[in-house]
């Protein structure tokens, strides 16, 4: 059984299904892509495995417990970590702090000690600063750790996305978007750092747009359109899946009548 | 003109010289008053900046405030409680209040919330009004002066002191959180609550502790108010006393969790008194105070101050 | 219980909802459209009040009386819109905080003009007619029919261009201006429409409760009641809970003196713990 499964995962907009019965299972250290035409219900099906929604018929199963009626703060408990597809940073504070924030679900001390300061507290604020500061390096922010998030380039915002993500120690890391907006030089640099970071261990979900990122970072692809999975494999089989082809032409077509 | 840290330290100590011989300096009962009335207040307005931080709006501070003096006032005169122990008490109890009512609404919308806490200070003044146990309309009155063994507090100058050390108190309480990581999960909540929920923060148990520390350092203020003047009425914690709470610390600067709730109630206490504006205009006064921060000093005067006046590293 | 009572009891309480209906229907397209907890909403009905006591004492009829004092309340709405809320619609609490500075001032104006004390306004219908075994107070029937009217009227405005304009607007503010609506004007006209609605609230109430600088407030925590539960954002929700708590508020001050309020917070609580986006509400969306 895979760290993650959604079972028959449905949500209506409306009299809209933004995702209609879709079933995915994510092995433990994959890199699994989740692609699809525009309003295919990608970022929908991000929002109902993190938490933000509910859905309204299925399940969402992590490391066998199923989390489906959870809030969001209690999966990232339990190891589930997301980044947005529009940049959400605290953008007044700086580099540090905003990456030293994400640390936050691991402090073990109660409220208690952790207002009165004792030393188990401040002996879990210095290991969140170390780790910070690790995080800062391998993400190539360390330089930067003093800029306020909101002076920062594009890319090194979404850089420090991640990079919030990371600090909560997630066994799942859901990346939305991550590359988008980026030039070529920042792909492939955010390219490398996910393989590392699925390389410690950490299962990778990613939707992207950019097709010639997710095919050379995705192990397993799984294709949504209308809300429906239409088709799941690895990079060459999907390259080559005529249903696949369809969909992103037919949207094409659509695209171009309307333009 | 910037300031160096040296300096600036000076400039702090030589403020806390004066905030402490204050009563040396100045032998004005009525000013003494004053001041011990904007201490008392800053202390909500702390609450209310606190609420503010986690992006909690509420204009039923006073309520609290009110709570804490009329449990106070009430253990002391019919339960003959010493004020040493309805101060805690007070606190306790308006902290209890603020868990319950958090219970019911800090899940809803800000709107939601600000809307239900109008509701609250309104109810409260009626409810006030028709509880003959507590004086209904004609208010709380005898409520006995704090008392350590044979001396009484009496002066204006000794509830001045009193009135500092919970301050300070009250102080310590917030500066507390803020330093600690609670104080940094408010901090994330207020500035992104969608990312501060998705790296872990229960965004309603710390909003929750916000509210009620609040409500408690309220409850104690008010306690302290109610002994001081010894005589309370309910429409002195209306929603008025809680919209000028608010202003108190826009004026003060919203963004500055200690200094700005001082600074604001002070400066909102001691104009009328300096420009002798009559009572009556007070609403105006207060009113016009907020709409031209609101329009030009968004920062409340800490802001105008730290721009004039920035840190030199 | 004589059906006089009962009957007399139903009137006051639609009397009384049809002035709540105003105001939280005035509220609600405020809230809804532009967005803006215009904290104020409450002076502007006791404003309204004012205006149209001062006017009906000079002789001049009701019904100019009345359109006066929308005119007048619309404008002053737009001006507020304009000074004090446009230059502060990034900051949600500062707009908030500026609407407490002009209802503090407001009231405040009033009373030093017109004094603390209740001002009574002459019925401008005077007499009753029978009706069975009951009597009708003409001033009583007028209020809830001139309500009515003026309801229909909104109604009506609703279903025109700029009526829809204002409903796509409070229902999603960035499709609507992706849709090519002037947002910007939405905000105006709906500060303009509901400011004049709170307004003619107050006017139309006045003969039946008399004019008091403080009644501003509480209405505002009448008809934040009333948005609460019907959800904000919601005119039919507005309509229906405000002509429920008026009944509630008539028949309960009746039997109960003045817990009347009670029942009424009590419906507040139990919609917070069972439903708190209210009950034609839209469930808090996040923006993800």
């Amino acid at each position: 059984m895979g760290i993650l499964e959604i079972r028959k995962l449905s949500k209506h907009f409306g009299g809209l299904a933004a995702v209609d019965e879709v079933d995915i299972e994510v092995n433990e250290s994959e890199i699994r892509g989740i692609i699809g035409p525009n309003g295919a219900g990608k970022t929908t099906l991000f929002n109902i495995i993190s938490g933000f929604l509910f859905p309204m018929k299925g399940s969402v199963i992590f490391k066998g417990k199923d989390i489906t009626k959870l809030p969001v703060h209690s999966r990232v408990e339990r190891g589930i970590s997301r980044t947005f597809q529009l940049t959400n940073l605290f953008m007044e504070l700086t580099t540090f702090e905003n990456t030293y924030i994400g640390y936050h679900k691991n402090y073990r001390q109660g409220l208690v000690s952790q207002f009165l300061h004792t030393a188990r507290a401040r002996n879990e604020y210095r290991v969140g600063y170390q780790k910070t500061m690790e995080i800062l390096k391998f993400m190539g922010l360390w330089s930067l750790q003093d800029t306020l998030a909101k002076n920062l380039p594009f890319g090194h915002q979404r850089m420090l996305g991640v990079s919030i993500a990371l600090a909560t120690k997630p066994s799942l890391l859901m990346l939305d978007e991550p590359v988008a907006g980026m030039n070529q030089e920042e792909t492939m640099t955010m390219v490398e750092l996910i393989r590392k970071i699925r390389d410690q261990g950490i299962t990778i979900l990613l939707v992207e747009h950019d097709m010639a990122a997710v095919m050379n970072l995705c192990e397993r692809i799984s294709v949504l359109d209308y809300g429906k999975k239409i088709a799941e494999g690895s990079p060459d089989e999907i390259k080559n899946d005529k249903k696949v082809i369809e969909a992103y032409l037919g949207s094409e077509e659509k695209n171009s009548y309307n333009a | 003109m910037s300031l160096s840290t040296y300096q600036r330290r000076f400039i702090l100590i030589g403020i806390l010289l004066i905030i402490i011989f204050l009563p040396l300096i100045i032998s004005s009962q009525h000013l003494m008053h004053i001041f011990i009335l904007a201490g008392l207040e800053c202390i909500v307005v702390m609450g209310f900046v606190a609420q503010y931080h986690v992006r909690l709006l509420t204009f039923c501070t006073a309520t609290f405030w009110g709570l804490g003096a009329y449990a106070s006032g009430f253990l002391s005169t019919q339960l003959g409680m010493s004020f040493w122990v309805c101060l805690p008490l007070a606190g306790v109890i308006a902290g209890f209040f603020a868990f319950l009512i958090g219970l019911l609404v800090i899940r809803a919308g800000w709107v939601t919330f600000l809307m239900i806490s109008v509701v609250i200070a309104e109810v409260f003044v009626e409810a006030l009004g028709h509880m003959n146990l507590v004086g209904g309309w004609d208010g709380l009155g005898r409520i006995p002066r704090p008392a350590i063994g044979s001396y009484v507090f009496l002066s204006k100058a000794s509830y001045y002191y009193l009135t500092l050390a919970l301050v300070a108190v009250c102080v310590l309480i917030f500066k507390g959180f803020y330093n600690s990581a609670i104080g940094k999960a408010w901090t994330a909540i207020g500035q992104s609550s969608d990312l501060a929920e998705s790296v872990g923060i229960n965004i309603s148990k710390y909003r929750m502790i916000a509210y009620v520390t609040a409500g408690f350092t309220s409850g104690l203020s008010g306690s302290l108010y109610a002994h001081y003047l010894g005589y309370i009425v309910p429409p002195t914690f209306d929603i008025v006393r809680s919209l000028y709470i608010s202003i108190n610390a826009v004026v003060g600067g919203l963004g500055f969790v200690i200094s700005g709730p001082i600074i604001g109630s002070m400066i909102i206490r001691a104009i009328p008194e300096f420009l002798r504006i009559a009572d009556k205009y007070q609403p105006v006064f207060e009113g016009s105070l907020i709409i031209l921060c609101a329009l030009f000093f968004r920062k409340g005067i800490i802001g105008v101050l730290s721009r004039l006046m920035p840190h030199r590293r | 219980m004589g059906s006089n009572v009962f009957f007399q009891l139903l009137l006051n309480g639609l009397v009384l909802g049809s002035s709540y209906v105003l105001v939280a229907a005035g509220f609600t397209l405020v809230y809804g459209a532009a967005r803006v907890f215009n904290f104020a909403h409450g002076h502007f009905y006791m404003l309204g009040a004012f205006i149209y006591g001062g006017l009906v004492f000079l002789g001049i009829p009701w019904i100019l009386s009345l359109l006066i004092v929308g005119l007048a309340l619309g404008l002053f709405g737009l001006i507020t819109w304009y000074a004090l809320f446009k230059p502060l619609y990034s900051d949600v609490f500062l707009t908030v905080a500026i609407s407490v500075g002009l209802g503090l001032i407001m009231v405040q104006g009033i009373i030093v003009m017109a004094g603390e004390r209740d001002v009574v306004v002459p019925s401008v219908f005077k007499g009753v007619f029978a009706l069975g075994d009951t009597t009708i107070s003409l001033e009583k029937l007028s209020i809830v029919l001139i309500s009515l009217g003026i309801m229909s009227v909104l109604h009506l405005f609703l279903k025109s261009k700029i009526g829809k304009a204002l409903e796509a607007t409070t229902i999603d503010q960035e499709g609507a201006s992706l849709q090519g609506i002037n947002t910007g004007w939405m905000f105006a006209i709906a500060m303009i429409v509901g400011s004049s609605l709170a307004g003619i609230a107050g006017a139309v109430i006045v003969p039946y409760l008399s004019a008091q600088p403080n009644m501003g407030y509480p209405i505002t925590t009448t008809y934040l009641c009333i948005v609460v539960v019907a959800g904000h954002g919601s005119l039919k929700g507005a309509v229906i809970i405000g002509l429920l708590f008026g009944l509630v508020r008539s028949f309960g001050f009746h039997y109960l003196g003045t817990w009347d309020y009670t029942i009424m917070l009590l419906l507040v609580a139990i919609i917070m713990y069972v439903r708190p986006w209210g009950i034609w509400g839209v469930e808090f969306r996040r923006k993800v």
